[in-house]
């Protein structure tokens, strides 16, 4: 606790590192202002509540602008489309595989198309946002006056957004786009904490901290399941000193348990709507229909949650497949002259590393299925359905993603003020003139 | 460069120009500024101090040689009492102005104070072949070094740095300076006169050499070098730009190896290619194939060529194939009295005190049946941008800085000055002639000269390796056409060469070396011929490759049309130059011209626009590896300067006095501390060069290598600082130990190229680099994803099984 504070206290006495902390928080309070801002023509009291399945979880990630429609609707969802989508091009496309290897120039011009194309795509998210999500009486002005100027705004939304998390990244602390995603998740865990508290009154004190807890270690297994690594170890054999091999420091390729981050689980959820979605069309005529209807809209029904598991270990599976590339590595391990120590290069290496990945991948997809399903066993043992989203799922992996990728950049950031400081002041901890002879 | 001692034919400083100049300045001043530019074309505001600079020369001129020289003592007097440079730039500059009208008899041009005055702002400035630079430098370098702090001006080449210094003697000396000059192969007690003389001339390689090697002596009396205060760097971007990816390494021997590298090197020699090896041309990468594993298993009699035991043998067969393979004589290397010496890629020169990193050159020794010279471990290592960095003060200049605007202001914090040409340039460079096929390239290059030739024009052709040159040589000798080469094997002749290079009917032939900072003078020092020369239209140049950087290329087209004088340019290049497939340009080019095979040149303009953008592609690779090598190298320099700062705490607080039997075992123990610092400091490196190789795998775990470099150095920087600390106190403890110490002082020094290869997976990296949850949480694009990756998925199992 003292390092802690001791921590907090070098963060805030380096001038540079307060500014950053400072203009980020700045600028998450600009973009929750905004979040709460909502389009001109829309009475707010009429609009429903917020929408469960795949809207909701899209709200979730927004800090609930989505359902408020709000100018910032949607959020910086069409940049990240976008991005991915040049991503790709570069990728399958040998004219944006050129512009990226042209450096400086080449990488402007991707952003500017980067930027285009996500006006493009909020345009025509817009459209559907607005037809889909805001009802007909609670558009208070004309129609179509209402859709030209609501596009207009959620494209300029969706472009301060962006530049919002440019400026985080540029200025501020952290990766802007990731900060906005996760302060949209935490915004709702005061009102949900607040909730929580007050529902359970004034006896439930003793359960309310069983239930702090939990989450506790729910935290903590969540810690470990991102950070857990298996090492694979890399010798080169190209660099020989005088007939020594030196220090023996190896180098590992470090293979996450993880590897895939939260994929899985917002694959796995935005199909697990369609089965009641389908078995609505038949929920009449068949009982079979009408039964799964039923069982796949609780999502805390086991059948449910069974399936919603299978799901997230097989495309755990899948999504591995696109992260790490067992034959990439080989090949490029082999032209840099390293091998795994015993293993021929090539095939076999490849061989050994797909092993090793096969056989992490399945605990890492179970335990990513069990915390995907942690918010729903909480919902049985009592807690409320808003506070119990931060038991586990999507919401929780950001979050503890984020902020641990965002403590480590402080961390760095502090290494180097302390080289700095050393440097200039010349003050060490040897001091030649303790060992001076009298 | 300008012409060594060369009367200059040209003076016109009209002020007609300059306002035309101003006017046309001002609108390109406003189109850059749309462009975010980092140039600065305001000339303008120079204006004023050149009209006082003038103002004072007029009254300068009527003093007798007595009067000036009275005077410039005392502004030498005036600037050290105020110990500032800032002190009277237009009077001092007014007064050297005039010393050099007297001494060299030549009047320096109104740009050339322009640039002068840039100098001294610590400013790049460009300026065109043949206008004077090395004059233009002595300006700001007597203003900086009235306060006897020392200036260093950086040259090109050693054989620069003392013609330089020779030739500007007389100037400095009138304003009783001093003046010295270093170059390779001298002796510690030449050098250090010249470190202590006013201004000093010497490469940038040398003086960082010495840098090193001061950091590691162990007595005051060791140390040649003073205190860094203002360097002005001759052809700048070479130096800070293209030579910046060459770390520089002092290293010390470190005893012989086990291995019998013949017998490596001669089972090596067995294989075959495409058998036993394959071969990546374009990554420059040789590696065993699972034949050729076998094959060294089955000759060592090893069991897995790649268990940890077999480490040695291992990478001594690497190296050696490498050395086999991808390193050719004459092209990178050349034997001189039974040494290897390395060519410069970029300057085409041999390079003295370079070697390869440990092993290679061993491998490469071996190869050539030559006597091993020795190996080492690294003592120590900076980077020419740190360098640089150390000087409180830099300026530079170059023919071509505009190119590299944005890395001269991000690394060194440069801005640049285009100073324009004093009389305007009207070189005609002709558009490529692309061919498809090297043999229809030579037709092309043979029938070219010929036509010049006839006209008796002189040309200048340059060719990439000493190889090319040596076979054109040939070639055209066939054809009866003389020509005289110049390459790394001969450039001991260089000077008398370049003389001749401009006459009537020379044909010359150069690699690169003759790309910078020659100045080729039509019809040499004839006057008459000169003239003839021109009526001829001047030198032609005709370049036989495009080079990896467009500043190389317009380099060597500047040899032609120095100071206002006609001359002419031409590359003649084909599909099948080492660049082009070092590159793989066949795939940068549109599908329907990937196989053209035709003897005529090659029209579409798909073609020029291709090698443009082929340039571009590897200017950007390499500005990416520059930038990788700086960022790296920033953390371990600082942890350099700490342990540095340490040293020389004990470096010079116990320095022994004279005498008594307790001062000689004062200075054991001093050396006994130093020592230590050495030694853990070259542990260190040697720990980071291995942590680097290997650090990139860390973006597959989703965390920043660079990042992830830092903490691992950290901990390991900690652990030599302690273990400092532990060897100390138990010296102190016991000082009958330090009778048991045996000091290894460095011996030879070379360099090595860092090499980084970027990781391939992109799409991997994307997702799951630093990090970043955001483009985790997209629905537009997920399907496609999976998609991808089931396809992959079920490919890979294809191929495996």
């Amino acid at each position: 606790m003292k390092k802690f504070i001791t921590t907090v206290k070098n963060i805030f006495s380096i001038e540079d590192l307060r500014i950053r902390i400072l203009n980020t928080l700045g600028l998450l309070v600009v973009f929750r202002i905004g979040s709460f801002i909502v389009l001109p023509g829309v009475d707010p009291s009429l609009l429903g509540e917020s929408a469960g399945g795949i809207f909701g979880l899209i709200d979730t990630f927004l800090g609930g602008s989505f359902s408020r429609a709000s100018i910032f609707g949607l959020g910086i969802m069409p940049y990240i489309s976008a991005s991915i989508v040049l991503q790709l091009l570069t990728v399958g496309v040998p004219y944006f595989q050129k512009l990226q290897k042209e450096g400086e120039s080449g990488r402007k011009r991707i952003n500017q198309i980067t930027r285009i194309l996500t006006i493009l795509i909020t345009v025509a998210q817009g459209i559907g946002y607005i037809t889909a999500t805001i009802p007909n009486e609670a558009i208070v002005v004309n129609k179509s006056l209402f859709m030209v100027s609501s596009l207009v705004l959620l494209t300029s939304g969706t472009m301060f957004c962006m530049w919002i998390g440019e400026k985080i990244t540029e200025k501020g602390i952290g990766n802007g786009i990731s900060m906005l995603i996760m302060i949209g998740i935490i915004s709702a865990l005061p009102g949900a904490l607040i909730a929580e508290s007050l529902s359970k009154g004034s006896g439930g004190i003793l359960l309310l901290i069983i239930e702090a807890a939990i989450l506790f270690f729910v935290v903590v297994g969540t810690v470990a399941l991102t950070e857990a690594t298996r090492r694979i170890p890399v010798q080169y054999a190209k660099q020989v000193v005088g007939g020594k091999v030196y220090g023996g420091q190896r180098q590992y390729i470090p293979i996450k348990v993880n590897a895939s981050g939260v994929m899985p689980i917002i694959f796995a959820q935005s199909l697990m709507f369609l089965p009641a979605l389908i078995a609505q069309i038949w929920a009449e005529s068949s009982d079979i229909a009408a039964y799964i209807g039923t069982t796949f809209s609780d999502f805390t029904s086991w059948q449910y949650n069974l399936v919603f598991a299978l799901m997230i270990i097989l495309f755990t599976f899948f999504y591995t497949a696109i992260t790490v590339n067992p034959e990439q590595i080989a090949e490029d391990m082999k032209r840099n002259g390293g091998f795994v120590p015993g293993i021929k290069p090539g095939a076999p290496t490849a061989e050994f590393i797909d092993n090793i990945i096969s056989r992490i991948t399945l605990p890492g997809s179970i335990l990513l299925a069990l915390v995907a399903i942690m918010p729903a066993f909480a919902i049985l043992a009592g807690v409320s359905g808003e506070f119990a989203q931060f038991y586990g799922g999507t919401s929780l992996l950001i979050m503890v993603g984020v902020i641990l990728d965002t403590l480590r950049q402080i961390e760095s950031y502090l290494l180097m003020r302390h080289y700095e400081g050393m440097m200039k002041s010349g003050n060490m901890k040897n001091d030649p003139s303790s060992y001076a002879v009298a | 460069m300008t012409g060594a001692g060369f009367p200059v034919f040209f003076n016109l400083t009209n002020s007609v120009k300059m306002k035309a100049y101003k006017i046309s300045t001002s609108i390109n001043r406003y189109l850059n500024k749309l462009n975010g530019d980092k140039t600065l074309f305001d000339l303008c505001s120079f204006e004023s101090a050149l009209q006082e600079i003038d103002k004072v020369g007029q009254m300068l001129e009527r003093m007798t040689y007595k009067e000036l020289k009275k005077h410039c003592m005392n502004l030498k007097k005036a600037a050290k009492d105020d110990n500032h440079e800032n002190y009277n730039l237009p009077d001092i500059y007014a007064a050297v102005k005039e010393v050099i009208k007297r001494k060299l008899k030549v009047t320096p041009f109104e740009v050339q104070l322009i640039g002068a005055i840039a100098l001294h702002q610590g400013k790049v400035i460009e300026m065109q072949t043949g206008e004077g630079k090395t004059l233009t430098a002595v300006l700001p370098a007597i203003l900086n070094a009235l306060t006897e702090k020392g200036v260093h001006i950086l040259t090109y080449n050693d054989y620069l740095a003392k013609r330089d210094a020779n030739w500007m003697r007389p100037v400095y000396e009138f304003f009783g300076l001093t003046v010295g000059f270093v170059v390779d192969g001298m002796k510690p007690k030449e050098k250090a006169p010249a470190y202590q003389a006013d201004i000093t001339y010497a490469t940038a390689k040398e003086v960082g050499f010495d840098y090193l090697r001061d950091c590691m002596t162990y007595h005051p009396d060791e140390l040649v070098m003073r205190e860094f205060h203002f360097a002005i760097v001759d052809e700048a971007d070479a130096l800070l730009i293209d030579e910046a990816r060459n770390p520089l390494v002092l290293a010390g021997e470190f005893g012989q190896s086990t291995l019998d590298h013949y017998e490596v090197a001669q089972f090596v020699s067995g294989m075959m290619s495409g058998i036993d090896f394959s071969l990546d041309e374009y990554s420059r990468n040789v590696y065993l194939t699972q034949r050729g594993i076998e094959k060294a298993e089955e000759y060592y009699g090893l069991k897995n060529l790649f268990e940890d035991a077999n480490i040695l043998i291992h990478s001594a067969i690497n190296l050696a194939l490498q050395a086999r393979v991808l390193l050719h004589r004459d092209v990178d290397y050349i034997i001189k009295d039974s040494r290897i010496l390395l060519v410069d890629e970029l300057t085409g020169r041999v390079v003295e005190d370079r070697k390869w990193q440990n092993g290679l050159q061993t491998a490469v020794e071996a190869k050539e049946q030559l006597p091993i010279q020795s190996e080492g471990n690294i003592l120590g290592s900076i980077t020419i941008q740190h360098l640089m960095n150390l000087y409180p003060k830099l300026a530079g200049m170059t023919g071509t800085a505009q190119e590299a605007v944005e890395e001269f202001s991000n690394f060194y914090n440069l801005g640049v000055v285009v100073i324009p040409p004093n009389l305007p340039c009207i070189r005609r460079d002709l558009e490529d002639l692309i061919f498809s096929s090297k043999a229809a390239k030579l037709q092309a290059l043979i029938a070219e000269i010929k036509a010049v030739h006839k006209l008796r024009r002189p040309i200048l052709i340059g060719t990439f390796t000493v190889k090319e040159s040596e076979e054109l040589h040939l070639e055209l000798s066939r054809l009866n056409l003389q020509s005289v080469v110049l390459n790394a094997k001969n450039d001991a002749v260089e000077a008398n060469l370049v003389a001749n290079a401009g006459k009537l009917d020379a044909i010359t032939i150069s690699t690169n070396l003759a790309g910078r900072g020659t100045d080729i003078m039509l019809g040499g020092k004839d006057v008459d011929e000169r003239t003839q020369v021109v009526k001829l239209g001047g030198l032609h140049v005709i370049g036989t490759n495009r080079h990896e950087s467009v500043r190389i290329d317009n380099q060597l087209r500047g040899r032609a049309g120095r100071q206002g004088d006609p001359g002419s340019s031409q590359f003649i290049v084909s599909l099948e130059d080492d660049l082009m497939v070092k590159y793989k340009l066949q795939e940068l080019l549109p599908k329907k011209y990937r196989n053209v095979n035709q003897n005529s040149a090659l029209v579409q303009r798909t073609f020029n626009s291709t090698i443009a953008q082929a340039q571009r592609i590897i200017s950007a690779q390499m500005y990416e590896i520059r930038h990788t090598l700086y960022n790296y190298s920033s953390f371990i320099e600082i942890q350099r300067k700490i342990v540095i700062n340490h040293r020389n705490e004990a470096f010079y607080n116990y320095l022994p006095e004279n005498g008594s039997h307790k001062n000689k075992w004062q200075s054991v123990l001093r050396e006994f501390i130093l020592y230590q610092y050495d030694l853990h400091w070259a542990q260190h490196l040697d720990f980071v060069m291995q942590l680097r190789q290997g650090i990139y795998w860390e973006r597959i775990g989703g965390q920043d290598p660079l990042r992830m470099f830092f903490e691992k150095t950290d901990i390991h920087f900690k652990q030599i600082m302690s273990s400092i600390d532990a060897n100390l106190k138990t010296m102190a403890a016991d000082p009958q130990n330090l009778n048991a110490l045996d000091l290894k002082k460095p011996s030879s020094t070379w360099t090595y190229v860092v090499n980084d290869n970027p990781f391939q997976n992109q799409i991997g990296i994307f997702l799951s680099g630093s990090g970043n949850m955001g483009y985790q949480i997209d629905f537009f694009t997920v399907p496609v994803l999976f998609l991808i990756g089931f396809v992959k998925r079920l490919l890979r199992k294809n191929r495996l099984n």
